[in-house]
């Protein structure tokens, strides 16, 4: 592997122009981002990461546990490495002249968006583990993730657990045979998204 | 990059951008995208090819013909509120419709869900 490929998607955009990009509210319109879907993917998941590491650096100072910048270079690693294309995951179709696919990364963003959407979760790693080549192969789904401060860790890691399984059985035909979460850190939750007890140690 | 085609782009009755209209018709597709699964080279030969495609419609549904058969292929974003199986079945049915139209019985087809929106 070389440096193009370490740190550029297969497109060639590198996290740091898609970063760019989105600070500067995606203007001037660029069309070869805007139309690539590795390049959305990975926009749309550094979006949900932005405004948390800019509140990381509003409440520097306080004495709750900051989410370090190495877990947020980590997540940012995680996203360039998650939203390449990958292997294609076949879906069935009766026609034999057709061949349906959905790419690894788009299920990868799948799980990372459905992940983040549970409430003081902000996922780290997603990992498919088995055959994705083969229909009806058993799948197992590792996804890593940090936890907002005074949550609770086994009802959070259920619910994502849930809307992992949700989220693909919606979209894809992959055969989970589990989805195992490991939380891995805490942070402080982000304004507008806090848990009751923010600002108090549990 | 599609050097093994004899000819791009049109069918006896639709074209590429036609084909691309009615894929963004079916419910459920967000967007469509240039495939590059067929591709082969270099992520850089690659991104240059991206880089150099014009923007939608035209193209984002490939058309080749190589010795008289014909194979289409796309890459779609599908709504996250959506089925993507049922949505990108619909499309492959759409797109074999439409070469079946053409008098293409035995065109292939290739779709691939590429983002979940």
């Amino acid at each position: 592997m070389n440096d193009l490929t370490r740190t550029q998607l297969d497109c060639e955009k590198s996290l740091d122009e898609l970063s760019d990009y989105l600070s500067r509210d995606r203007t001037p319109y660029d069309e070869s981002i805007e139309t690539c879907p590795e390049c959305l993917n990975a926009l749309e998941a550094l979006e949900r990461l932005g405004p948390l590491s800019r509140d990381l650096l509003a409440e520097d100072a306080a004495a709750l546990p900051p989410l370090s910048d190495s877990w947020i270079g980590r997540i940012m690693t995680n996203i360039h490495r998650e939203m390449r294309s990958g292997r294609s995951v076949p879906i069935s179709h009766s026609d034999p002249h057709v061949t349906v696919t959905v790419t690894e990364g788009a299920i990868r963003a799948l799980i990372r968006a459905a992940g983040d959407a549970v409430t003081g979760i902000l996922v780290g790693r997603c990992e498919l583990l088995g055959d994705l080549d083969t229909v009806d192969a058993p799948i197992t789904v590792r996804v890593t993730a940090s936890i907002a401060w005074g949550e609770s860790v086994p009802g959070l890691a259920d619910e994502v657990r849930v809307q992992v399984y949700r989220a693909l059985a919606q979209h894809t035909q992959i055969r989970v045979v589990s989805v195992d979460v490991a939380i891995e850190d805490v942070h402080i939750a982000e304004r507008g998204d806090a848990p009751s007890s923010e600002g108090e140690r549990p | 990059m599609t050097g093994m085609a004899d000819s791009v782009g049109t069918l006896a009755s639709v074209d590429a951008d036609e084909l691309t209209r009615r894929v963004l018709r079916v419910p459920g597709v967000r967007d469509v995208y240039r495939p590059v699964t067929s591709l082969t080279g270099t992520p850089a030969t690659l991104a240059r090819w991206i880089k150099s495609t014009p923007a939608k419609p035209s193209g984002a549904v490939e058309l080749n013909t190589k010795d008289g058969h014909v194979s289409i292929e796309t890459s779609i974003a599908t709504d996250r509120d959506a089925r993507s199986v049922i949505v990108a079945r619909e499309v492959a049915d759409v797109l074999r419709g439409a070469a079946e139209e053409a008098g293409h019985t035995d065109a292939t087809v290739r779709v691939q869900i590429s983002r979940i929106a």
